[in-house]
């Protein structure tokens, strides 16, 4: 139950009378008729569990976009409804707090449309819906809260597709759409065709040229339906905040590697590349093999929105398994984590040394741009002790970086914002020298 | 924490009904001085106990109904700290029992000469006297001897009025005459018949006499009803009603506005459908190693090894540009450095291979320098 405000204004028009005939009785009186009012009031109300209500909710949504989730309430009775709703969603999705009063004649129906801004990554669930159904007077109300199922997926927000165009053109140019038709590393036999002017000679195929009696050329493309095997880290190491200075916007490592995996997707698909994604701590949390249905950045972005990390240790061992599973053939492992000491004498080493040999790996590391804030002048002890135990931090990870290097593994450091595009172009990179 | 602040509310609203309901309840006549039942020093139980355990009938009533009902062959004692209303002193001078007044305080002077038709009148002052004799013929007086002295002396009015331990100017503690209703006692002064003094003097004695006169004894406490509220110009808060001076309609109009504040915040209190509550995920400060590590060095002082760190990224990070081998020997750092940042090959060295640093101040300037010459190597090409 619940009462409106016209019930206490009801009880001061109280007044009035009281003046007239200033007495207790008069008082308990009035008391007496406007609660009588409001237990007819509430008798009348059209009961909130015999509405029938109906969720349409689309099925996702990309982070910092806006959607509706709209209800429609449908009166059965033979009475007229007046209803007030809520639709409760968590604080994250930002749910409009706008809940006119809906005058529901018998048997119509109403919709009520509620917009969502998601500030937070993940699934959504629907809270209850609570109704309030006043009675014809509007002095009180029948309140219950009714379970109208509803789950938003919101999707990794992918700033860095801004990034995508230019990688795409880049793509473009290697994979002979532009007219680079040059043999070598990290191309392979596309087609024959007539000889033009202007075209290599060196590419004249002069066995096709005998059996056609025209010249003929090969083409060359680079390297397609490779493998790419993205291992994305959410251990206690992904679960670091960063970010939040110089512009940067604040957020988790982890979801800097989503960036990574996003526009890896989307890069790897347009240029024919069969795109695998694992996310690993001590357990596998999500295992895509590559060659599924639909869209690939679709499916990456479907699967990782609902993980956040954890706060447990890479299991190392556990990620060299399923990836010797998902790599029947010489891939591109892309493992997003941190060139960290600790992190690499747990296993990360080991790992790194024996994929090294049977793939090609490249390890994407977030840099923190805290770490790497230079002195001003007005520096404090505080400020250098803290630049100093920055500068061991840093100076562990660039010594590691090159031991990883010389072992063949690919390194890419950059901050949140350009590791995504950094570790593209490593990876049209390879490609373009035929190392994949 | 919203649960504590819930009992916390809670608590303190059980506290502030506690102190309200202390304030609106009337004091208990065991706490009020010159109360026959009071136990304390300033009571007078000491009195009532001795006298009941010698027959007497002892009961204690605060309002003046109650005190009028003592009849004949009864002892009224009227315990005087205040001036009393006319309508109170006249029902009292009508009562039939024996009146003994104990002239308590020292405004109620207009009570005594009332209550004795006029035959006895008070004043502030007594004497100097500390152990006064009754130089009397009464014998309850002359039985005590001597009496704690009081701040109020007693007049006779008239001749009928038998006065004892008398001090200077004709000033008596101890008055005792007869209306044409009933007898009556007038003794100044409530220091004497306290738990804490009754024992002193000749005071016990007076006492049992004057008190046990009859077999019965009322022991009248004057409470709000007999009181004069004379004193208005004083204290206009007490005793004033402040609906008396607005409408009649002012009660029930409160009441109604009460009734509808309550059902205002009925209307604003309900909550529409519970709470939600949000799913957090697990978040670690990213620097939390690099503080940490700052932290241990600046608590253990390690100024050289935090100097040694500075200076070794400043070279790796300038080796880059300059096209220094990995390797490099300091003699070849310190050469390229000084070319590149236009800096005295000394200074550079002191810079980069130097001792370290011996306090913080040092510190601070050795790595201020530092960043100073890396700005310079990289904005020179």
């Amino acid at each position: 139950m619940a009462i409106s405000g016209r019930l206490p204004l009801l009880l001061v028009i109280g007044v009035v009378p009281v003046i007239a005939w200033p007495a207790p009785l008069t008082v308990l009186g009035w008391v007496l008729l406007v609660i009588a009012a409001g237990a007819l009031d509430l008798l009348l109300a059209v009961r909130p569990d015999r509405l029938r209500i109906v969720r349409e909710l689309p099925g996702s949504v990309r982070l910092t976009e806006s959607v509706t989730s709209r209800l429609t309430v449908t009166n059965p009775e033979r009475r007229t409804a007046r209803l007030q709703l809520r639709d409760a969603w968590p604080p994250s999705a930002q749910p409009a707090a706008d809940r006119p009063q809906v005058v529901l004649p018998a048997g119509e129906a109403r919709r009520q449309a509620t917009r969502l801004t998601p500030t937070r990554r993940g699934d959504l669930a629907a809270a209850a819906v609570t109704v309030r159904s006043f009675g014809p007077l509007g002095l009180v109300a029948r309140q219950k809260s009714l379970a109208v199922p509803g789950v938003l997926r919101v999707l990794p927000e992918f700033r860095s597709r801004a990034h995508l165009p230019y990688r795409l053109a880049r793509l473009r140019e290697l994979d002979g759409q532009a007219a680079v038709h040059v043999r070598g590393q990290g191309t392979e036999f596309d087609s024959l065709r007539e000889y033009a002017i202007g075209d290599d000679v060196r590419s004249i195929d002069w066995r096709a040229s005998a059996r056609a009696t025209r010249t003929m050329v090969r083409t060359w493309r680079p390297e397609r339906d490779r493998h790419i095997l993205v291992v994305l880290d959410s251990s206690r190491w992904a679960a670091g905040r960063i970010g939040g200075t110089n512009g940067i916007p604040d957020q988790l490592r982890f979801d800097t590697g989503i960036e990574v995996c996003l526009l890896m997707a989307a890069l790897g698909a347009a240029s024919g590349d069969r795109m695998s994604l694992l996310v690993a701590d001590q357990r596998v949390r999500l295992r895509l093999p590559g060659g599924g249905k639909g869209s690939v950045l679709a499916r990456f972005a479907n699967g990782l929105s609902p993980i956040e990390p954890s706060l447990t240790e890479t299991d190392w061992s556990l990620v060299a398994g399923e990836v010797d599973q998902l790599c029947r053939q010489r891939s591109l492992v892309i493992l997003v984590t941190g060139l960290d000491p600790a992190l690499y004498a747990d296993g990360l080493g080991t790992v790194l040394a024996r994929l090294g040999h049977d793939h090609q790996v490249l390890v994407a590391h977030v840099t923190d741009p805290a770490e790497t804030t230079r002195l001003t002048d007005a520096a404090t002890a505080t400020d250098v002790y803290d630049a100093a135990a920055g500068a061991r931090l840093w100076l562990a990870t660039q010594a590691l970086a090159g031991r990883v290097s010389r072992m063949g593994v690919e390194v890419v450091q950059r901050d949140p914002d350009h590791l995504a595009p950094a570790v593209c172009d490593a990876y049209l990179a390879l490609k373009a020298a035929g190392r994949l | 924490m919203k649960r504590w602040l819930i009992a916390g509310g809670v608590v303190l609203v059980l506290f502030a009904a506690l102190v309200v309901v202390t304030a609106l309840l009337p004091d208990s006549p065991d706490r009020m001085a010159g109360s026959i039942t009071n136990p304390r020093p300033d009571g007078v139980r000491a009195l009532g106990q001795v006298l009941a355990a010698d027959g007497v009938q002892v009961t204690q009533v605060t309002s003046l109904d109650e005190a009028i009902r003592a009849g004949s062959g009864a002892t009224l004692a009227v315990y005087l700290g205040d001036e009393l209303s006319d309508a109170a002193l006249a029902r009292l001078s009508d009562v039939p029992a024996d009146l003994v007044v104990v002239h308590a305080g020292g405004s109620p002077l207009d009570s005594v000469l009332s209550l004795t038709d006029g035959l006895v009148s008070s004043d502030y002052w007594w004497a100097n006297d500390e152990h006064p004799r009754a130089g009397c013929t009464d014998p309850d007086a002359s039985a005590a001897g001597t009496l704690t002295p009081a701040t109020v002396g007693l007049y006779a009015e008239s001749d009928r009025v038998m006065t004892c331990f008398v001090g200077e100017e004709d000033t008596a503690l101890y008055a005792d005459a007869s209306t044409n209703r009933h007898r009556v006692t007038v003794i100044a002064g409530g220091a004497w018949l306290r738990n804490d003094t009754i024992t002193r003097e000749g005071n016990a004695a007076l006492a049992l006499r004057v008190f046990g006169r009859h077999p019965s004894l009322v022991w009248y406490l004057p409470g709000a009803d007999a009181l004069a509220t004379t004193n208005q110009s004083d204290d206009p808060g007490t005793g004033i009603d402040a609906f008396s001076l607005l409408p009649p309609w002012s009660r029930p109009v409160l009441a109604v506005l009460l009734v509808a504040g309550a059902a205002a915040a009925l209307w604003r209190g309900r909550r529409f459908g519970a709470l939600v509550k949000e799913n957090l995920p697990v978040e670690v400060p990213a620097s939390e190693v690099s503080s940490g590590l700052a932290r241990l060095y600046r608590q253990g002082g390690s100024r050289g090894h935090a100097a040694a760190g500075l200076r070794a990224a400043t070279v790796h990070r300038v080796a880059g540009r300059l096209g220094l081998p990995a390797n490099a020997s300091p003699e070849l750092v310190v050469q390229r450095l000084a070319e590149a940042g236009d800096e005295p090959p000394e200074r550079v060295r002191a810079l980069c291979y130097g001792p370290p640093p011996s306090s913080d101040t040092d510190l601070v300037e050795l790595a201020t320098a530092l960043t100073d010459l890396e700005r310079k190597v990289s904005s020179s090409d």
